[in-house]
């Protein structure tokens, strides 16, 4: 019980938001409207044609819009509530099992509040936190394969690729280069998204400054 | 029933996977007793792409064969961790589904509240009723785009491409009356 109340008051210090101004307010809706809009359209579409690393592709959207969010949206806990309203949006309006997205994109909203809270926005943030929310990408799939289907599932991956690795007679070392350079792949993608997002938040202020 | 689903989901990732099998297969006759739309699930293709390779083609070429049908050598022990693992994906996924199902929207709006998110029903109805504004937004930008012929020039700033189609968005949307407002007008 204890506990709990612990863990309750730990997540009301993080997610409570002061009272939003209108324009705070209406520019969260909007940017809300937009991930929301990528998530249902994008995702469902991802979802049902069954694309590779389509997870990967919509955190590299969920990287570029929270990173450009953030240049308007200066109040604390915006992320999250971003990442709240469209993860909510996925999971009443998108096509096919919702609990997945919507963990993944309160996760990588998360993530992303929690180091530009601490650390400060600037490139090298939003590059950091580009980074990490592919890492989680990554390993949200395993986690959720994982709980889906059991931890037998990485001892099937194990020995397919042994199997695999032996029918074409591949070596030892090109097979671990091959898996471990995805997530190197997934690093470099997150930074270039967060470095990127950060680019068009730049440009969305001195748009809206020049107006 | 929605307090026994979490149990139900907990107990069928803990349990191993000889005993997942009857557990689930109880369960999920229970669930089709209380709803029988949760049988729906059955329709979906990804259900039998699942069983087609955990239950069918992992136990022939997975783990050393240990017994054979119409000439078909498999793998017996391959072949529980498969139907297991079906199982297991098949009773998770059904138990959220119901959930989901038996959730309302307000419930969910009533927690967030409850975490101290008291601007997340109002930014979710906003967000709700700059969408359509949003959809006709973009495609009126990308067609001004290609009529202008700029979109060459665009390509080589894409941050400037992208900001300047969110950011009309950001100031229309500070004008956008709620529906409610326009009829008591």
């Amino acid at each position: 019980m204890f506990e709990k109340d612990c863990w309750q008051k730990k997540m009301i210090k993080l997610l409570k938001i002061e009272k939003l101004s209108e324009g705070n307010l209406v520019n969260t809706s909007v940017f809300g409207a937009i991930w929301g809009l990528a998530e249902v359209s994008l995702g469902s579409f991802l979802h049902a044609s069954k694309i590779p690393f389509r997870g990967a592709i919509m955190s590299l959207v969920a990287v570029l819009i929270l990173i450009s969010a953030r240049s308007v949206l200066k109040y604390k806990g915006s992320l999250i509530l971003l990442g709240v309203v469209t993860a909510t949006f996925r999971l009443f309006l998108g096509v096919g099992f919702n609990i997945t997205p919507f963990i993944a994109i309160f996760m990588e909203a998360l993530i992303a509040e929690i180091i530009i809270n601490r650390i400060g926005f600037n490139r090298w943030t939003s590059v950091l936190s580009g980074i990490l929310i592919m890492v989680y990408s990554l390993s949200h799939g395993l986690i959720m394969q994982a709980l889906f289907l059991g931890a037998d599932i990485y001892k099937v991956y194990y020995e397919m690729i042994l199997k695999v690795t032996n029918m074409i007679s591949l070596p030892e070392n090109v097979v671990l280069a091959i898996i471990f350079s995805i997530p190197f792949l997934y690093i470099f993608m997150g930074a270039i998204a967060g470095s990127f997002g950060w680019s068009v938040g730049k440009q969305i202020q001195l748009l809206m400054e020049k107006e | 029933m929605k307090f026994l689903i979490p149990v139900i989901i907990l107990t069928v990732i803990i349990l191993p996977s000889e005993y997942v099998i009857p557990f689930g297969i109880v369960v999920m006759i229970g669930y089709a007793m209380i709803d029988s739309s949760q049988l729906h699930l059955f329709k979906r293709k990804s259900l039998y792409t699942l069983f087609t390779i955990v239950v069918i083609i992992q136990p022939m070429i997975l783990g050393s064969p240990t017994s054979e049908v119409f000439g078909v050598s498999f793998s017996a022990e391959a072949l529980v961790r498969g139907f297991a693992m079906f199982i297991r994906a098949l009773v998770i996924i059904s138990s959220i589904t119901y959930l989901n199902r038996n959730t309302e929207k307000e419930k969910v709006k009533e927690f967030w509240k409850r975490q101290g998110m008291e601007n997340f029903d109002v930014v979710l109805a906003k967000a709700q009723e700059v969408l359509p504004t949003i959809k006709i937004s973009f495609s009126d930008s990308i067609k001004a785009v290609k009529k202008e012929g700029t979109g060459k020039s665009w390509l080589r700033s894409p941050a400037e491409l992208l900001a300047r189609l969110v950011v009309p968005l950001l100031h229309k949307s500070n004008t956008v009356i709620p529906e409610k407002k326009i009829k008591e007008a």
